[in-house]
Order: structure tokens, then C-alpha cells, then sequence
């Protein structure tokens, strides 16, 4: 469905993409991921035909997006990251225009619009100002824009940002309604959101794909640890002398003690499933095992590492999710809080690069 | 290319934009009239009141100009229209229309001063339909400036205000070309700075050397064949270039009542020339 081959563009001497390739396959649903400023906005604004590539290609549904632009830009729906809204009309009257701007038969253009508030849930809201409506249902109005004229493709930047979490579960609702009938494209730079919506999750950093795969793939393929949490019955000393007799057991941390049971949790050098070596072993030193679970290494740990660069302060986000995931279980404040930051600290590079 | 036309009148309509524009040439339209047609007694609407109120384009066209492109691009809108399946022809010839639409509609509220006039006074009907005609073609001239210029920023001051400059430079520039001299070696001067603007401007779009130098050559080949030819093509070269781009001149015939045919051309290929390169301008967006 969508080709892009070798894609690269520069601005200036700045190199936004260099050389991207991806596949689309009809009726998948792509998460392009990586951290702000990696190329995803300038590699979808491509793909529509917003601006030029300075090499390579992309080729819709067949059609060369330079070469047929009108075919190519026919069968792309696009929701950019900032909605492209005439905050002067009613959304009524700005749907009509975007029909009769992609060339719907006028008699089609009501229905069109009808089918298209329908789908996203604006229909009450047909006759306000744009500008007076909320930042959710100025989004949805956007997604309305993009499925007039009913387009096989659909690609959507960012579509979550900046909502409010009720908001954040509705169009993710409205994505995966949508792509029963549509193939869609969507960026994100937060993880839980692709990996909830999309089948096929293309992980981009510094304008290249780095990864590429369905989201248990990935988090099974980059994981050569594991994380285990046990609660044992017993004393710290009894454990630690159990746990360092153990040579795939990098490190362990003690949590919190509920009448004598004490939770444990251990990370290993391996990805093998270690959880019958370990009950025995406890076993053995007369410590009953009141729980082991395994959990591989989360889609958020491979998406940082693979996104790790040389800026040292990708680093310290690796190492506080790794940190944070050592705590994982208890649901402890702290935790989310370093979760938090790394967030807030990748949009403030956003708009540095942005700008 | 309706789609854009209708949606830039509702545009204009909705705001205070399109009556603002009205209300001001209707006052300095009326001020014009009240002082030469009602005061003084003139009844040559078409050859006192028009020509005096041309000044005024340059501080009223910017209004309807300013926000043509530099709005869409703030608003990130221009992404809306650039992923349609529409070409960039299209979307500036609608926006062109609808802006030329709404001078003229502002031309058929002006049109009432002979109207009332012809009341008191016989007037010249004749002049004063040339004269109408050519203040169309103005302002379709200056409203083509505007457009381009309004593709060059994100900021509608900025546009505005340059435009407004532009616009006065182009009225004076008729005194200006005066003042140049005449000899041919001024003109050859002069082409040779453009040539060598030109290669600068491939050179830094580039970051070849090649082009640049075919181009120079090209440009300075050009000049020495034009020379041998026919000299005297340069003999006051640089004052008839500059010539071509004072519109104003143009416009004294039609309100003299002269319907010129090489004027109504030379306005056309005028804003022929200038939505070319805002074509061009918006294209080459999307090139960086």
C-alpha cells in the first residue's frame, strides 16, 4: 500500500531523514515511534506530499507521490500534527469545504459529512465556531477532515498529544474503529498508546528505522534479561545467602515485608526461564516460595534502547526506567515520577529541534 | 478551485476584513469626491476623483492581502490544502479570484459617486467606465503584488507592511527611472549585476559551481549578442526596465477615457508575472 524507498531529507545541512525505508501492507495499523525530533513529522509530511523528499520515494497505492501527486494524495487521509483548522467557520460548514476541496460529487458531499461527524462523534457540535470547541473535539474534527472522501490510508501525527486522558482513550477507541476499514499510520512518541493500538510498530531514531516488528516481537527479540519478582517467607540473610550462591543473578532488591513474606526482586543475566531453578532452590534452603513471576523486558525498555544515542541524557532514561522497572510491581510514587520526566524532558528537545 | 474561492470569501465576509476594506475606499473615494465634485464643482469623476485616490492602494490593498498565505501558514492550514488532491495553481487562482471579487464588488459600491453625480451634472460616461476598468486592472496589479509577498512571511504585519512599501515604490518609480542615466554602458552595468545576481542565486540554491557558471555565461553571452545586434537596444535601458513595472502610469490613459489595449495586456501579464512566482514561492516551501 505504502512503498518508501531510501528517503532523504535535508534541511539545510540539518538531516532530518536519512534514508528511510518502510512497507506498509493494506489493512495494517503502523505505530511509527521514536523520541520527538527523530523524523517522524517530516517522514509523514513526505508521505502526504506537505513537502518534498530531497531523495528517494514513496509510491501510494501505486501511485508516485511525485510524479502522480493527485492519485497518491487522493488515497491519504491525514490528520497533521496540529490540525489544520479555519478556526473562523462552523464545523459544518468547514467538513463541506474539505468535501468539495478533495473533489467529492456535490450531491455525495452532505452524506460525506454526515458519515464522517458520525464516525467520530461531532454531530451535536455540527453547528459551533471551531475555535470555541475544545481541544478533543478540535482533534476529532481534524480525524472527521481526514476520513471525508473516505480514503484507504490514513495517517495520523501524533494524534493523542496534548489531551486529556478520558480524551486519549476516545480516540484511541476511534483509531482502532478506524482500522477495521482503513490502513492506518499513526506517530506517537509514547509507547503504551502504539503498542495498545497498532499490529506493526516501526521504531525511528535520527531519520532511520531502527526496528521494525509486531510489538511482542520486538519486546521478545531486545530482552537478554529478565526481571523476576518472588515473595518468599523468610529473612534477608537466609535469601542472600541463597541468591549470591547463584551465578545468573545480576542483582536483587528487597521490597516490602507483609507477615514475614518478604518481596524479592531479581534480575537476570538471562532471558531463559529460570523460575523452577530458583522455586528449589529455595526449596532446598527450607524458604517456601509464595510467588515467581517472570516479565520479559517492557516495549518502553526496548524502545530506549534502541533510541539510546550518544546524548548522555538518553542514557540516564534508560537507566531510570531499568531502575524503574526493578521497582516494578509496588506500585511506588517515586517510580512514576522518573517515568514522568523522561517524558517531559523529551518534549523540551522536541521544540528545540523544532524550532 | 471553487472550493477555495468560497471558503476565502466566507473568510472575508465573516471577519471584519471585507467591510473594513469597503468602508475605507468609500471614505477616500468620498473624500476625493466631496472636495473636487461637490466643492469645487467638477463633474470629471472619472478623470479628478480616481487618479487622486491611487495613493490610497497602497495602504488599503495590504488589508486584503496580508493574510492570503501568511495566515495559512500560521495556522498550518496551508498542510489541508498542500495533501488535497488539488494543484498549487489551483489554490492561488481561487484565492486570487475571490480577492479580485471582492474589489470589484467594493468597485460597484464606488460606482454609486457617478451614479449620484449624474444627477447634478452630466458626466462622461464613457471615462468614467475606462476609468472603472483601469482601476480594476490596478488594483488586480497591486492585489498580485501582495498575494506574492504574502507567501514570503508567517507574520501578516510584516506582509503587510512590505507590501504597502513595494507598492509605493512601484508608484514612484516613474520619477525614480528620470533620474537614471541614459547611456547604453549604464544599461550593460546594470544587466551585468543582474547576471551576476543570478549566479549567486544558483550558487546558494545549489551548492554547485557548474550551473552558476553556465548561467553567468549565458547571461553575459545574451548581453553581447543583444549588443551587436542592436546597440541602441540599451540606450536608456535601465530607465524603460524600470518603466515596465510603474503601473501607475498605465493608469492615466483609462481615466483620460483612452481604452488601450496594450494597458489591458500589459496589466495581465503584470499579474500573470506576479502569481507565477507566488506559485513558485509556495512550491519552493516545499522544497526546503
Amino acid at each position: 500500500m505504502i512503498k518508501v524507498k531510501d528517503l532523504v531529507k535535508n534541511y539545510g545541512s540539518f538531516e532530518a531523514v536519512k534514508g528511510l525505508n518502510m512497507n506498509v501492507e493494506k489493512g495494517q495499523v503502523v505505530g511509527l515511534l521514536g523520541p520527538n525530533g527523530a523524523g517522524k513529522s517530516t517522514t509523514m509530511n513526505i508521505i502526504t506530499g506537505y513537502i518534498s523528499a530531497t531523495s528517494g520515494s514513496v509510491v501510494i497505492d501505486g501511485h508516485d507521490i511525485m510524479t502522480e501527486p493527485m492519485a497518491a494524495k487522493k488515497a491519504i487521509g491525514y490528520l497533521p500534527e496540529i490540525p489544520p483548522l479555519y478556526m473562523d467557520m462552523t464545523v459544518l460548514s468547514y467538513l463541506k469545504f474539505v468535501a468539495e476541496l478533495k473533489g467529492v460529487p456535490s450531491k455525495e458531499r452532505a452524506e460525506e459529512v454526515k458519515k464522517a461527524m458520525k464516525a467520530v462523534r461531532i454531530a451535536d457540535r455540527a453547528t459551533r465556531i471551531i475555535s470555541k470547541l475544545s481541544k478533543g473535539y478540535k482533534q476529532r474534527v481534524g480525524v472527521a477532515a481526514a476520513l471525508i472522501g473516505n480514503p484507504p490510508i490514513l495517517i495520523l501525527d501524533e494524534p493523542t498529544v496534548g489531551l486529556d486522558p478520558s480524551q486519549v482513550v476516545e480516540i484511541r477507541e476511534l483509531i482502532k474503529n478506524l482500522a477495521k476499514e482503513h490502513t492506518v499510520i499513526l506517530s506517537s512518541h509514547i509507547l503504551s498508546e502504539v503498542s495498545e493500538v497498532c499490529d506493526h510498530i516501526i521504531i525511528i531514531n535520527n531519520g532511520t528505522v531502527v526496528a521494525e516488528d509486531t510489538p511482542e516481537n520486538l519486546s521478545n527479540a531486545y530482552s537478554n534479561q529478565s526481571h523476576v519478582n518472588m515473595e518468599i517467607k523468610g529473612d534477608e540473610a537466609s535469601i542472600s545467602a541463597v541468591l549470591d550462591g547463584m551465578d545468573y543473578v545480576s542483582s536483587y532488591t528487597f521490597g516490602e515485608v507483609v507477615d514475614d513474606i518478604i518481596a524479592v526482586k531479581l534480575i537476570l543475566d538471562t532471558d531463559e526461564d529460570k523460575n523452577d531453578e530458583l522455586f528449589f532452590a529455595f526449596a532446598e534452603a527450607k524458604l517456601p516460595v509464595h510467588k515467581v513471576s517472570r516479565e520479559n523486558l517492557s516495549l518502553e525498555q526496548v524502545f530506549l534502547k534502541l533510541t539510546e544515542d550518544e546524548a548522555a541524557d538518553h542514557a540516564e532514561k534508560a537507566e531510570d526506567a531499568v531502575e524503574e522497572n526493578a521497582e516494578n510491581g509496588d506500585s511506588d510514587d517515586e517510580s512514576y515520577d522518573s517515568d514522568e520526566e523522561a517524558i517531559i524532558t523529551d518534549d523540551e528537545e522536541e521544540s528545540e529541534v523544532e524550532e | 478551485m471553487l472550493a477555495i474561492f468560497k471558503r476565502e470569501m466566507q473568510g472575508y465576509f465573516t471577519s471584519m476584513i471585507a467591510y473594513l476594506f469597503m468602508a475605507g475606499f468609500v471614505v477616500v473615494v468620498g473624500i476625493y469626491f466631496m472636495y473636487y465634485c461637490v466643492i469645487n464643482g467638477y463633474a470629471d469623476f472619472a478623470g479628478a476623483v480616481l487618479p487622486s485616490t491611487c495613493i490610497w492602494f497602497s495602504l488599503l490593498i495590504p488589508i486584503i492581502t496580508m493574510r492570503l498565505w501568511a495566515e495559512e501558514r500560521k495556522q498550518k492550514t496551508d498542510q489541508l490544502l498542500l495533501t488535497a488532491p488539488i494543484s498549487v495553481t489551483r489554490i492561488v487562482l481561487g484565492k486570487y479570484l475571490a480577492v479580485v471579487t471582492l474589489f470589484a464588488i467594493t468597485l460597484l459600491v464606488l460606482f454609486l459617486f457617478p451614479v449620484i453625480l449624474s444627477f447634478y451634472a452630466d458626466v462622461a460616461w464613457p471615462s468614467v467606465f475606462t476609468g472603472f476598468l483601469g482601476y480594476l486592472l490596478l488594483g488586480c496589479s497591486l492585489i498580485s503584488i501582495g498575494f506574492f509577498i504574502s507567501t514570503l512571511t508567517e507574520n501578516q504585519i510584516v506582509s503587510a507592511v512590505v507590501s504597502a512599501v513595494l507598492v509605493l515604490m512601484f508608484f514612484f518609480l516613474n520619477n525614480l527611472a528620470d533620474s537614471f542615466p541614459g547611456r547604453a554602458r549604464y544599461s550593460i552595468m546594470m544587466l551585468g549585476v543582474v547576471v551576476i545576481g543570478i549566479m549567486i542565486l544558483f550558487y546558494t540554491s545549489t551548492h554547485k559551481y557548474l550551473p552558476s557558471a553556465i548561467a553567468g555565461v549565458l547571461g553575459i553571452g545574451a548581453i553581447a549578442c543583444g549588443y551587436f545586434i542592436n546597440p541602441s537596444m540599451y540606450e536608456d535601458g535601465a530607465a524603460k526596465f524600470v518603466n515596465w513595472f510603474s503601473v501607475l502610469d498605465r493608469f492615466y490613459s483609462f481615466s483620460d477615457g483612452l481604452l488601450n489595449v496594450s494597458s489591458i495586456v500589459y496589466y495581465l501579464s503584470f499579474v500573470g508575472v506576479f502569481l507565477f512566482l507566488t506559485i513558485r514561492s509556495i512550491e519552493k516551501k516545499r522544497w526546503n
